[in-house]
């Protein structure tokens, strides 16, 4: 079983055999990637390696072959360049050190300090005071605030983010001395204000375009994400909420905890398994269930002899345009047990009452939701199938199913392929369909409030939102979603051929 | 070569016979089984194997054989002949122009089955020459193996290192030649098998059921659209007839419209009384009752500057990786592949603390949420990048030659091409916060000025709330939908655009 086939003998198999030469092969050849993986890992590390070596003897040199401008522009930062006649750069390196020291005086090393604490607190929390005012019966209670913990933790992050900005700026700075020092030698005209301008709008246009956006992402999209991983070795809930208290750094201890909660079905690694099983059925049936759906769609329309194409495709899109919001809410209480569906056929069948017809409406109402994006995609790839492929087939004497199955859908996998992975990746976010149809509903007694068509990330909408507040919970389960997202696209992306050989097809 | 001697064809005078006073197909076998190669016989239809037997008998039979050919041979061109001068007379009395086309290519095919060129027969040909095409192929790759095993003993590191080199250019042209000949060899069977016309005389003989089977189609089809364009646009017909109900009880109901009717003494109906008017939309205004003009306005101040906000970043974004090469590109696609992997709400709740602290939130959520709409939207970029990948880079490059800086290729070149796109974006950006429920819920907690149009209607159907607010949702839903529904259809020709030529590739 193990020997390499010739192509005659692959050939000669049945297709249930080939089926199985080809898993039994990538079976064995998961070492051989692990390997892989383990060498390219080692590689990128080497390389960060280098890179550190490599700047660190950069400064080194610059420091011990530096004048003395180069030398003192080790701590006045931007001398060097005012020196030589760049008064732009120089006076913006200036400034920025300015800047950074005020910053670091005034507030920055106050709150890196309390970053540190282990408690996150400075003063400790007493008992309000009462205070009664003599002769009468008023009683004044004073409250404490205690110290804004988040505060701390968002400040301090976003410091010592600030401290990495400013040494990265800082070997810019350091960087300049070795530039001036070549360009001299070599006798080539220094930069001014007017060729770094002018740079700015060509060689170095990257930056001038990327650098608002990439500004926006890292202080709204990845600081707070830094965070919250952060978060999650805290105790953070609604007991340990600012302003009235605050919480402290746990550690590791959230997650023994976590680990070890496992008494019944109310633990919580149980509702975690039952919610990531119904979370993985969930992605796996609403994509699969709209694409071929949708292609069936699709092909009905794009059919010769099919008149009017346009006004069904239409027809079909007004359900994108609506706000999904309004058509989901709408659906969800169509189905309740007074609703229009119910009072139609004259039954009274709680459809969102039983946790598996709830799963099965779920999906089923999601496929309207989501056929028209499909079926537009969809219509766009199958129009660029060649016809003459249809041609030969039919010459050769296919019927319709086999040229289903060997033309079409071999294509279109290979050309959505991507696409189908972010959409279950998607789909396993999908937050939307599920909270506005049914709220997470109905309640099984799991842990927390999850309930029978809860996602993990409605779960995690919930536990922040109601109850306890448990912060630190959600993102522990955040940072479980993450792994899971990640480790499924990782796989897959590497195992479709899609991208792997995209010359080959034809 | 001592095997192929041993199968050979050898047959009896009364075989010879048999087959010439079979039909004619049998006669156009035989000619096969003399004519073409012996080894190809061994794939003929009925799979006769004739044993061979040696020495003189084998000349014997050899000289039987080759007379009782040129008998056949005579007697096949007499009915060849017979077959031609029939033809003729029939193409005589026919003036029609199609008629006499579909005359033709029937001829052509009755042509093609006498002399042998059945369709059946080119098949197992066809099939017969692959296999051995194969067979040929597969030998020179072993022998090729063999070849490479052993041609690198016993040479020194250099020698072995260019005659490896050598051996796989080498191989390279031999898979290379094996791929070019199975090509060309299937090329020339198609043609062959289409000229069998066979095809043809099928459609000609079929041609009424064919007609028939694809009527029956194009009407299942209709009817399939019909239904499938009804149910999905049903919901929207009874949001708006929903919308219109006046009686007093305005919760969720099991009808569309109620009809009180008046009866008389006899139980006939006197009058018919449809609750109908457009008191939900007047409740909607009343300030004083509800929030749903604040509501939208929120709204449209968010989607309007997330609109305009967003263009500006994603266009930005996309330029930058799309044609511009910079070190650290692909690292910069990968982490922005990595953090879209998060889930989204993650990061809400820190930017939940963050904006408190910023005063945007509650009362300043428009703010709030316009601030982390924009600045988190250059990782939507992929659409719009792969839209840029498709404008050519020449036109980039004749730009740049022309003395433009990249800049100017920006703004000059590329943007006035990609108006569909951007229409895209902007159409994508618009209708984004109309939906968002999630964020806004989550940001403007507590707060009810500072809602969104999806947080609002979706606090009237809490339970509390829903039996006297129903209609009042169905009613803003419509007022919702009109003009994003009305935009979109206005500019779906742009939407479907991004999304069958951006999204697919992404």
């Amino acid at each position: 079983m193990t020997k390499q086939l010739t192509t005659l003998e692959y050939l000669g198999m049945s297709s249930i055999k080939r089926f199985g030469y080809r898993s039994w092969n990538l079976i064995l050849s998961l070492p051989h990637r692990c390997m892989n993986l383990l060498r390219a890992c080692g590689r990128f590390f080497k390389k960060f390696g280098l890179w550190c070596a490599h700047t660190w003897i950069d400064i080194w040199q610059t420091f011990k072959y530096g004048d003395w401008k180069a030398r003192l522009s080790f701590i006045v930062m931007g001398f060097d360049n005012i020196c030589h006649g760049q008064w732009l750069r120089g006076c913006v390196f200036l400034l920025f050190e300015a800047v950074f020291i005020w910053f670091m005086i005034a507030y920055g090393g106050l709150w890196l300090a309390r970053l540190a604490l282990s408690n996150l607190q400075i003063e400790s929390i007493e008992s309000p005071t009462i205070t009664r005012i003599a002769g009468s019966n008023v009683v004044t209670t004073e409250y404490q605030y205690a110290d804004n913990s988040i505060n701390y933790l968002i400040w301090g992050i976003l410091t010592l983010f600030i401290c990495i900005a400013a040494i990265w700026t800082w070997r810019l700075n350091v960087r300049q001395s070795k530039l001036l020092r070549e360009d001299m030698a070599q006798g080539k005209r220094l930069h001014n204000a007017k060729d770094d301008g002018y740079a700015l709008i060509d060689r170095q246009f990257h930056r001038t375009v990327l650098a608002l956006p990439t500004i926006g992402i890292l202080i709204f999209t990845v600081m707070p994400i830094i965070l919250m991983i952060m978060v999650a070795f805290t105790n953070f809930d609604a007991y340990t909420q600012p302003p009235m208290n605050s919480f402290e750094w746990v550690g590791g201890q959230n997650w023994s905890t976590i680990f070890t909660w496992s008494n019944g079905g109310n633990a919580f690694m149980a509702t975690f398994g039952e919610l990531l099983y119904w979370t993985l059925l969930w992605a796996f049936f609403a994509t699969f269930t709209n694409y071929f759906l949708g292609m069936f769609v699709a092909m009905m329309i794009n059919k010769k002899g099919i008149k009017l194409k346009k006004m069904w495709r239409t027809l079909l899109v007004i359900t994108i345009a609506v706000p999904q919001f309004i058509s989901l809410l709408y659906l969800s209480h169509m189905f309740d047990r007074s609703g229009l569906v119910n009072s139609f056929f004259g039954s009274d069948v709680g459809f969102w009452e039983n946790k598996w017809i709830a799963r099965v409406m779920v999906i089923v109402i999601n496929i309207w939701v989501g056929i028209p994006y499909l079926m537009l995609i969809t219509t766009g790839v199958l129009m660029n199938i060649p016809a003459d492929l249809y041609e030969s087939a039919k010459i050769d004497g296919a019927n319709a199913m086999q040229m289903y199955g060997r033309i079409t859908l071999p294509y279109m996998l290979f050309v959505t392929g991507p696409y189908l992975l972010t959409s279950f990746t998607g789909n396993m976010n999908n937050f939307n369909v599920i909270y506005l149809l049914t709220g997470g509903n109905p309640s099984v007694g799991l842990y927390k409030q999850a309930g029978g068509t809860d996602l993990l990330i409605t779960w995690l909408f919930k536990l922040t939102t109601q109850g306890d507040h448990s912060y630190y919970l959600a993102s522990i389960i955040g940072i479980f979603v993450f792994v899971v997202v990640a480790v499924v696209s990782l796989i897959v992306y590497n195992i479709i051929p899609s991208t792997r050989n995209e010359e080959d097809f034809a | 070569m001592a095997e192929e001697n041993a199968v050979a064809t050898v047959v009896t005078a009364q075989q010879v016979k048999d087959l010439v006073f079979d039909n004619s197909q049998k006669i156009g076998e035989f000619r096969l089984v003399m004519k073409q190669d012996i080894k190809r016989a061994r794939f003929a239809a009925e799979k006769r194997t004739i044993r061979m037997t040696e020495g003189d008998e084998l000349k014997d039979m050899i000289a039987k054989a080759n007379f009782e050919e040129k008998a056949l041979q005579v007697q096949y061109e007499a009915s060849l002949a017979a077959l031609k001068e029939r033809q003729a007379q029939e193409l005589e009395g026919v003036t029609d122009p199609i008629e006499l086309q579909e005359l033709k290519l029937a001829q052509q095919a009755e042509f093609n089955k006498f002399i042998g060129r059945d369709d059946k027969v080119v098949k197992i040909q066809n099939k017969a020459q692959m296999l051995d095409l194969k067979e040929r192929q597969a030998k020179e790759t072993e022998e090729f193996a063999a070849r490479k095993a052993t041609a690198l003993e016993g040479l020194s590191e250099e020698e072995a290192k260019v005659k490896s080199d050598e051996l796989k250019a080498e191989e390279k042209a031999l898979n290379k030649n094996h791929k070019h000949e199975e090509a060309l060899l299937v090329m020339k069977q198609r043609q062959l098998y289409a000229s069998t016309g066979y095809y043809v005389s099928k459609q000609r003989n079929h041609k009424s059921s064919q007609k028939r089977n694809r009527i029956i189609a194009n009407t299942s089809i209709y009817v399939g659209l019909t239904i499938i364009s009804l149910l999905w646009l049903l919901p929207f017909v009874f949001i708006l007839l929903q919308s219109l109900r006046t009686e007093t009880y305005h919760g969720v109901s099991g009808y569309l419209l109620l009809i009180d009717r008046e009866y008389d003494e006899f139980g006939n109906v006197i009058s018919r009384h449809w609750n109908v008017g457009w008191d939900n939309y007047a409740a909607l205004f009343k300030t004083s009752e509800n929030n749903f003009l604040k509501w939208y306005l929120n709204t449209f101040i968010i989607a309007v500057c997330t609109a305009v906000g967003q263009t500006i970043m994603v266009l930005l974004v996309s330029y930058g990786l799309s044609r511009l090469r910079f070190r650290g590109r692909k690292m910069l696609m990968n982490v922005m592949l990595v953090l879209g992997m998060f889930p989204g709400f993650l990061t809400m709740i820190i930017l939940y603390w963050m904006l408190s602290d910023m005063g945007l939130t509650q009362s300043g959520a428009v703010g709030g949420i316009i601030l982390v709409n924009i600045a988190s939207s250059g990782m939507g970029y992929y659409v719009c990048k792969g839209y840029f990948d498709t404008i050519p880079k020449t036109l980039d490059e004749a730009a740049r030659v022309d003395g433009a800086t990249r800049a100017g290729v920006f703004f000059k070149v590329i943007i006035p091409m990609s108006g569909s796109i951007i229409i895209y974006v902007i159409l994508t950006a618009f209708m984004g916060p109309w939906a968002d429920y999630i964020f806004a819920s989550y940001i403007a907690f507590g707060e009810e000025s500072s809602y969104n149009v999806a947080v609002g209607l979706y606090t009237w159907l809490t339970k509390d709330q829903i039996n006297s607010m129903y209609t009042e949702f169905c009613a803003g839903g419509v007022l919702v939908a009109i003009p994003v529904t009305v935009l979109f259809m206005c500019l779906q020709r742009f939407y479907v655009e991004g999304v069958t030529g951006g999204a697919v590739k992404g």
